[in-house]
């Protein structure tokens, strides 16, 4: 088996931390981040505790990375806050935190790893939307607008990074049981759910599905591409 | 770090991103040589790589990390990017803050 160096941001709960869990039991090493601890201890797992938007911490913690494995292989911008606010109730300090984790941090680790797999000339790297663009959910304009803003920084990175033999692809989850919808009522996500094809919650196995899709070796003729799960179309 | 030794490493990285990216073209730089200008050696995609390169040299032999894609390099009228003396100058300056 090719052992992958990774990157994951977002892994001290939810998705993250599950995609950390997952790599990890495939044998690869997996280099994680968030404000907070992870509670994930096992050899292979190298955890920093930062934003992800503070450039000092992100360039620090890269160069880290590459100083201990000499090369970064994938990176899983997974890293995201929602926030359920009607536009006309949106304080504006929500709305600079919500594009400073998911739109300026996915951004930053593109930036900080992008240069080490220029140098590679190979990476693979694979970013977080939402169905929640597409579906132009109420309640979710600036979330949605900081995904809408990865797709569009996904689809011009993918075409910059092209000439490297990088990969910049991203998914968008339908909700999946985690933390970052505890707080949604169930109604709010039933009425979601009944506007995809297919009428369920997400489960980690279809983001790891997409996800190992994008990072195969075999993948890499696949760029710029956004995968929305339970059949939403943009 | 010394001056010399700055614009020989700027310019040994050039002379690498010239011979992987643009096939050719590595006689006669030297520090008066253009880089990211009108007539200058460099396209887009060969300063990306070049910025890369000469971030990690810095690193391996300062122990310093910089980006040279700031703010302020971004908001000069006069790019640092132009050439090799500009960069040099632009690369000590970042240096020493």
């Amino acid at each position: 088996m090719n052992r992958l160096v990774i990157i994951i941001t977002g892994t001290s709960k939810g998705i993250g931390k599950e995609l950390c869990n997952y790599y990890l039991s495939k044998g690869h090493i997996v280099h994680g981040c968030s404000r907070s601890d992870s509670g994930i201890n096992h050899p292979e797992y190298q955890h920093y505790s930062l934003d992800v938007a503070d450039e000092k911490a992100v360039t620090g913690m890269i160069r880290q990375v590459v100083n201990k494995n000499g090369r970064i292989d994938v990176l899983i911008n997974n890293a995201g806050i929602a926030s359920m606010n009607p536009v006309i109730l949106t304080p504006l300090q929500t709305a600079v935190n919500i594009f400073n984790t998911n739109y300026f941090g996915t951004l930053l680790f593109m930036r900080e790893t992008g240069k080490v797999m220029i140098r590679q000339k190979k990476g693979r790297i694979v970013n977080f939307s939402t169905v929640a663009t597409p579906l132009r959910l109420e309640g979710e304009s600036v979330y949605a607008a900081s995904k809408a803003a990865v797709v569009s920084l996904t689809e011009t990175a993918a075409r910059e990074l092209a000439p490297y033999s990088i990969t910049v692809n991203a998914i968008g989850p339908t909700p999946t049981p985690t933390d970052l919808i505890k707080s949604v009522s169930k109604d709010k996500i039933d009425s979601l759910t009944r506007r995809q094809a297919i009428l369920r919650l997400g489960t980690i196995d279809d983001i790891t599905n997409v996800i190992d899709f994008f990072i195969d070796e075999k993948s890499d003729f696949i760029t710029g591409q956004t995968i929305y799960l339970g059949g939403v179309n943009h | 770090m010394d001056k010399q030794l700055l614009n020989e490493l700027i310019i040994n990285c050039v002379k690498q991103v010239l011979e992987e990216v643009a096939s050719g073209h590595t006689t006669n730089i030297n520090s008066e040589s253009k880089l990211y200008s009108s007539g200058g050696l460099l396209d887009s995609l060969s300063l990306v790589r070049l910025i890369a390169d000469i971030e990690e040299e810095i690193y391996q032999k300062t122990n310093q990390t910089i980006t040279l894609a700031d703010e302020k390099a971004m908001s000069q009228r006069n790019s640092p990017f132009k050439s090799i003396i500009s960069l040099s100058d632009y690369i000590e300056k970042l240096l020493t803050e």
